[in-house]
């Protein structure tokens, strides 16, 4: 998709990921032969040139539909967790784990959810993508190493530092002129691996807490919430801006939140598996507070 | 009705004599919405440079112009003798689209059906009756587009009371119905007379562009899809269960009624829903639809076959945003191939 | 043209609140501005209104008082939700808005000169109450009248004093029950659970028409019954529930393949229902 070309931009691979591909195909036939794996969730073409789609394959044979690329920015994780998700419920009826493809915002939204408990790590076979940031999961098959992947919001400095030189009063007008255009589709929330929550606050009715209206009160308040809920748990994949039809710059909010988590509790969510999440293990940075 | 000739030039004049006396909606860019991927979108537009006329398909349908996102159905008070109710005032002005897609327009008539259908709805079709509709031919069809798929093309004239095509550095006028015959007959400075070459040249772009949509798909043999075909359940997996496609369709049309306020003031407000929420059907007692793959089934199957059956024509113009714009890459016109190929395999059996 | 919008509801005043059980309650309800009885509001049974909390939301009921009622409409409500919980913290005199009546209704005009058999359980007996007093009201132009109503147990029984003036009357057979286990020491009628105790009343076949509404796993075991009874699918009448918002056919969520349970329905033939697709 075009205006999904910002991706690109942001990669400058050592490996690109289409030079991954073979081994991707290769590794998912094995793994599916030898039924060490009961799927493979990873990426396949569309009709569309540029556009892939998530997929599930379950036969060998089908492991040459499978691509890597630029455009495989969808964070596949989002699939094994909340109500319908590939690892709910049946766990006891599978006899082997599923594999999923991750780059390294994936990883580290496995990180993520393995500390949260979404998912057990015996049920997945990563097949991990590193660059040269902290992850902290080491995946079962490394596929490849890029330079340094897209990290959603790294388009967006530019844009914070001009926000940063802002008043208040401007930056207010600026966000809500935004906040204005969502039209409540909630595909930031959908696509967001995070946001597995059976009950979303913004779909309670008793109490109601955020209309439903797409007005600008309410459309902020329901970005707003969500982006604090992802607080020390979002690991900036860039799926929820990516998503957005109205090309809100979400990344900006998920950027600001995760450089204050990181600089206020030293804490970078999923880049070390080892670290309790960061709403458990306060630690508070000297000079920043007390300890 | 004879047709019409609009020079390029005299249209930022054309859009300030309507500015003085109307309404004016069409494609801008008046807010842009991020710095990096700047998108058009239908704006109630407040100077002729406001206008972007050859933006490509703007990121919304224009159906919020008649079925807004969010519409006041009145507002409550209470007061010592009761609770007063009262309705907000309809502008009266009238209004004129300017620069819209043949598609969206094209969309019109397809949600009259419903609005109009047992107790018509009416608000929308005041805002119907207070609005002419011009549309712009378009010139760049993008490789999403499948509307001669359903009926359409880039200069299609459903839906709309005068078609623009752009040939050079003037427009063919193509004056569709009386609202439109009104419309150009209140600007005789602008819309002038058009020679029989201009109607030619006209028709042999309307060939010329019919053939840049590419996409097709064939929608018929969904109305005989089964209910129960097991590919439903296989087909739709990637969807994530957002709004994306609903919210931008020309054609969807599903709404929610709230009340916003307490129990002394407010007001009840509908909004756009879409059946891919998981609480669009959610009764306290039952569910019709807990799974993934009904939410998108009732999608697909409203489209191709319940509003076919009721009003002989599909809920779809073809206009392409449901496959330019699903985050999870879902594609309605794969999804239709599939279910087609399925019913011809079975079929075959 | 536009006089007023099609969703914005009429002002009631809510004239009297009867609690027939712990979670149900019946409301009476008259426009404000015709309070002097002489209000006449034209509708079938098994037709439903949207009746709405200001501030609180809409939701859809079926009407429950008789279309022979001159000067008021009723409608019972069972708590179980944002906007049922609304209803039940009003007080007589407080306003509330209606729009209706909607949908399909119960088929009046067939059920002339035909045995009628009313099959309701718990709350579901709302409409069929419509239906049962408009027979009544006409008892003339119907064969026997036969009504079965059960509920979860003796306390879940709804309007009470009504059911007591149909078991007294002579002109009609009223056959009541509870689960098993919602007995108490008082109850004089059976224990079971509704099909059974319907295919031990075993209505008579011939022209007759049964018009059931209940919960969804009650009506499918009395449709069972019912055809094990000899009963054909054309026999067989019930009233459909399904979440609701404008109750005319626009806002696209209580579809059961292309029809429209608030305007198509609620009140199908099990003939109808057979054929529609397995969502409701």
């Amino acid at each position: 998709m075009s205006d999904r070309g910002n991706h690109q931009d942001a990669m400058r691979a050592a490996q690109t990921l289409a030079e991954m591909q073979p081994l991707l195909r290769e590794t998912a036939h094995h793994l599916l032969s030898e039924g060490q794996v009961h799927g493979v969730l990873g990426f396949c073409e569309t009709v569309t040139p540029g556009v892939v789609t998530p997929c599930l394959l379950r036969q060998p044979s089908e492991c040459q539909k499978l691509v890597l690329n630029t455009a495989c920015y969808h964070n596949l994780a989002g699939y094994l967790v909340g109500p319908d998700g590939l690892l709910k419920g049946a766990r006891a009826e599978r006899n082997a784990p599923l594999a999923i493809v991750a780059r390294p915002g994936v990883l580290r939204t496995l990180v993520v959810l393995l500390q949260e408990q979404q998912i057990v790590r015996e049920d997945i076979v990563v097949l991990g993508i590193t660059d040269n940031t902290p992850i902290g999961l080491k995946p079962d098959v490394l596929l490849g190493e890029l330079d340094r992947d897209f990290v959603g919001g790294s388009q967006h400095e530019e844009l914070i530092a001009r926000l940063q030189a802002m008043s208040t009063a401007e930056r207010a007008a600026w966000w809500n002129a935004r906040f204005a255009q969502c039209v409540r589709c909630y595909a930031c929330r959908q696509v967001c691996p995070l946001c597995y929550c059976e009950q979303c606050v913004v779909d309670e009715n008793l109490p109601q807490w955020i209309d439903k209206s797409d007005s600008v009160a309410s459309n902020r308040t329901f970005l707003l919430v969500r982006a604090m809920h992802l607080m020390g748990r979002c690991v900036n994949c860039g799926a929820c801006e990516a998503a957005c039809p109205m090309h809100l710059p979400l990344g900006v909010l998920t950027t600001l939140l995760g450089k204050e988590v990181q600089t206020t509790l030293a804490f970078v969510p999923g880049s070390d598996g080892t670290q309790a999440p960061a709403a458990l293990g306060c630690r508070i940075v000297a000079g920043r507070g007390e300890e | 009705m004879a047709n019409k000739m609009l020079r390029l030039a005299d249209v930022p004049a054309l859009v300030e004599a309507m500015l003085a006396e109307a309404i004016v909606v069409g494609p801008s860019l008046s807010e842009q919405l991020s710095d990096e991927a700047p998108a058009a979108l239908y704006n109630e537009i407040h100077a002729p440079h406001d206008l972007w006329l050859d933006s490509g398909r703007p990121a919304k349908s224009l159906k919020e112009f008649f079925f807004p996102p969010r519409e006041v159905l009145f507002t409550y008070r209470l007061s010592e003798t009761g609770v007063e109710v009262t309705e907000p005032e309809l502008e009266t002005r009238p209004r004129i689209v300017f620069g819209a897609r043949p598609c969206d327009a094209a969309a019109l008539p397809v949600m009259d059906q419903v609005f109009g259908w047992g107790e018509q709805d009416n608000t929308y079709f005041y805002r119907r009756e207070h609005t002419t509709i011009v549309t712009v031919a378009c010139d760049a069809p993008e490789n999403t587009c499948f509307c001669t798929s359903l009926g359409g093309s880039p200069t299609g004239t459903a839906g709309a009371d005068v078609l623009l095509t752009r040939l050079g550095d003037v427009y063919h006028v193509s004056v569709l119905s009386d609202k439109g015959a009104q419309l150009v007959a209140a600007y005789p400075d602008y819309f002038r007379e058009a020679s029989p070459a201009l109607d030619l040249a006209q028709e042999d772009t309307a060939r010329a562009l019919e053939e840049q949509i590419v996409r097709k798909i064939d929608p018929a043999p969904i109305r005989d899809i089964a209910f129960d075909d097991p590919l439903w359940q296989e087909l739709t997996q990637q969807c994530v269960d957002c709004g994306v496609c609903t919210f931008l369709c020309p054609t969807c049309h599903c709404f929610d009624i709230q009340d916003e306020g307490n129990e002394a003031e407010g007001q009840r407000v509908r909004l756009w829903d879409s059946c891919a929420f998981r609480d669009f059907t959610r009764m306290t007692v039952a569910q019709p639809r807990p799974e993934h793959y009904r939410r998108y089934r009732q999608r697909i199957m409203h489209k191709f076959q319940y509003y076919p059956t009721n009003f002989d024509a599909a809920l779809c113009v073809g206009c392409g945003r449901c496959v330019a714009s699903c985050p999870a890459g879902v594609d309605i016109t794969e999804i239709i191939s599939r279910l087609g190929a399925s019913l011809a395999a079975r079929e075959g059996e | 043209m536009h006089d007023h919008g099609t969703l914005t509801p009429t002002v009631m005043t809510v004239q009297r609140i009867v609690e027939e059980t712990p979670d149900v309650k019946t409301f009476r309800l008259a426009p404000v501005d015709v309070a002097d009885g002489s209000w006449r509001h034209a509708f079938d049974s098994g037709q439903f209104g949207l009746f709405s909390v200001f501030g609180q939301g809409e939701a859809p009921f079926g009407l429950a008082s008789s279309p022979t009622q001159v000067g008021y409409i009723e409608c019972s409500i069972k708590r179980q939700g944002k906007v049922t919980d609304a209803f039940h913290a009003l007080a007589e005199g407080d306003q509330v808005g209606y729009r209706g009546p909607y949908g399909r209704g119960f088929p009046y005009d067939e059920l002339v000169r035909k045995n009628v058999v009313f099959v309701g359980g718990g709350i579901g007996l709302a409409p069929l109450r419509s239906l049962i007093w408009n027979c009544l009201d006409n008892r003339a132009d119907f064969g026997d009248l036969i009504v079965v109503y059960g509920a979860r147990s003796t306390g879940d029984l709804v309007y009470k004093r009504e059911l007591d003036q149909w078991l007294a009357r002579s002109d009609m057979q009223t056959v009541l029950t509870v689960d098993p286990g919602g007995q108490d020491e008082a109850w004089r009628g059976n224990v079971g659970f509704v099909p059974a105790v319907l295919e031990e009343v075993a209505p008579t076949v011939e022209n007759t028409l049964v018009v059931t509404c209940g919960p969804p796993i009650m009506i499918k075991f009395v449709v069972q019954s019912l055809l094990k009874l000899g009963f054909a699918p054309e026999q067989i009448i019930t009233s459909l529930e399904m979440k609701m918002k404008c109750g005319i056919g626009k806002c696209g969520r209580c579809n059961i393949g292309h029809l429209y349970v608030c305007k198509d329905g609620p009140v199908f033939s099990y003939a109808e229902l057979k054929d529609l697709p397995d969502e409701y």
